[in-house]
């Protein structure tokens, strides 16, 4: 299937990852923090990208996702010296993510039920960089894009915590659910499950028809038998 | 014969959603799928067997394929447009900063000092234990002192009394005392026993007081088992009135 060899997955780096992790583990153990810095900048580059793109689909405002992304890294470098090379960085470092996101989503909940906003902040509490449209393509071809990403954040948002990690970890990102499993400390087999569920949860809220069809004719050019 | 159909008939059933999803986000290693007992019979091999029969898995299978094709490119679409390169340069420098913040690299932030709280420990409590005890031991002192005290003045004051009792008979009994036992009436002991004192009769108020503490003696020895004996001593004894007018 077209699926399984489109997806590259966090494994690539993973070991390459893992060692310097491994090593940056060594020099603070020593006490050579400056250097252990300057190495870690390294993890900075190669998992900045990943991280982000997870925690925007959790948090879908840029300006969260950098205050996310940032206190990550930063946790993940504190308790580096806790850090098991058993255990492959990008997963480790992904719970970080995953965690500090769903923390920051609880939190902004319990703020939103006090705090009357004065505007709707859906639309203008944006980054500048969101309102652009998407690349290519007419401004009509954009604007639907652009409400299916919408469509579907929003239906996404709405699934169960779980549900929701097992989909954006796995469909997303491309992670195994031996990894997802690790990341979120459930059974492998519960996370297919909470995919399949996941899915099935997602056709019912986004719908199979008009919007399904749409996108493919925009993609393919030609309607699907 | 009868597990041949069994086995027929499980291969013929459609694949359920599970395991549809199953054959696209699963790994070809995933042996365990979501999903009823039947599901779990059927391994990728059969699942796949019978889809190249079975029409009409194969359109749903097509059909899940294209809606989670669409979900997963309409979803990277929305972090790509967000997250520029640009941001994220900007988001890693700050990143780098604050690691170095917390290496030590910039000088450390001050730390403020707040005023303590006004709730004391119990390690603060037990060290100043003296103080009450301090107390109570003052207490005890004070009420001994004051019990002490107050007997001091009690005997002093029947001292006073005893004084006072005898001035008065001195004047009554002294020459020209008569005159003062009219006034005596409106006086009290002790006002008579400082008149008697600034009068300047002090010596033979000693005097008197020591005869009379002497009889007082005497009268209590009565009391006693040689009463009668020396009740009767006491009648041949001539009393001091009688002797002061035998001399006049």
């Amino acid at each position: 299937m077209s699926r399984q060899t489109s997806l590259a997955g966090p494994s690539a780096d993973t070991d390459r990852d893992t060692i310097t992790a491994g090593e940056i583990k060594v020099l603070l153990t020593r006490g050579d923090t400056a250097q252990a810095r300057e190495r870690f900048e390294e993890l900075v580059r190669n998992q900045q990208q990943r991280a982000s793109r997870i925690a925007y689909r959790y948090l879908r405002n840029a300006a969260d996702v950098d205050d996310a992304v940032q206190d990550a890294f930063v946790k993940a470098f504190v308790h580096l010296p806790s850090f098991r090379q058993e255990l492959p960085f990008v997963v480790w470092f992904t719970r970080i993510v995953v965690n500090g996101c769903l923390d920051r989503l609880k939190a902004k909940n319990r703020s939103r039920r006090w705090v009357v906003p004065m505007f709707d902040s859906s639309a203008s509490d944006r980054d500048f960089a969101e309102q652009q449209p998407a690349k290519g393509g007419t401004p009509e071809t954009a604007l639907l894009a652009k409400e299916r990403q919408e469509h579907l954040s929003a239906a996404v948002q709405r699934l169960p915590e779980r549900q929701r990690t097992a989909l954006i970890l796995g469909v997303f990102e491309g992670y195994t659910a031996k990894e997802i499993s690790t990341v979120m400390g459930l059974n492998e087999s519960t996370v297919r499950v909470h995919q399949f569920r996941a899915v099935r949860s997602l056709r019912k809220l986004v719908g199979n028809d008009r919007w399904l069809v749409e996108q493919q004719i925009d993609r393919e050019g030609v309607r699907q038998p | 014969m009868t597990w041949n159909f069994i086995w027929t008939f499980l291969e013929r059933r459609h694949l359920s959603d599970a395991v549809l999803t199953k054959l696209y986000v699963g790994r070809p290693n995933n042996t365990d799928m979501p999903g009823t007992d039947e599901d779990r019979l059927f391994l990728p091999a059969n699942a796949a067997t019978h889809l190249q029969r079975c029409g009409k898995c194969r359109h749903r299978r097509d059909d899940l394929v294209a809606f989670l094709n669409n979900i997963e490119g309409s979803g990277k679409d929305g972090p790509e447009t967000a997250l520029t390169p640009q941001r994220l340069l900007s988001q890693r420098q700050r990143i780098m900063r604050r690691l170095a913040a917390v290496v030590g690299s910039l000088p450390p932030a001050k730390v403020l000092r707040f005023p303590s709280n006004s709730y004391i420990e119990p390690r603060a409590l037990r060290q100043h234990r003296w103080l009450p005890a301090a107390m109570a031991v003052g207490l005890v002192v004070g009420l001994a002192a004051g019990r002490a005290f107050d007997s001091r003045t009690t005997d002093a004051a029947q001292r006073d009394g005893l004084v006072a009792k005898a001035d008065n008979d001195a004047f009554t009994s002294a020459p020209g005392g008569d005159a003062l036992v009219d006034t005596q009436d409106f006086l009290d002991d002790k006002t008579m026993l400082m008149f008697a004192f600034g009068s300047g009769a002090r010596g033979e108020t000693k005097m008197l007081l020591d005869d009379e503490t002497m009889l007082a003696e005497i009268d209590a020895t009565f009391i006693t088992r040689y009463g009668s004996t020396l009740s009767a001593l006491n009648t041949l004894t001539p009393q001091v009135q009688e002797v002061v007018l035998v001399g006049r």
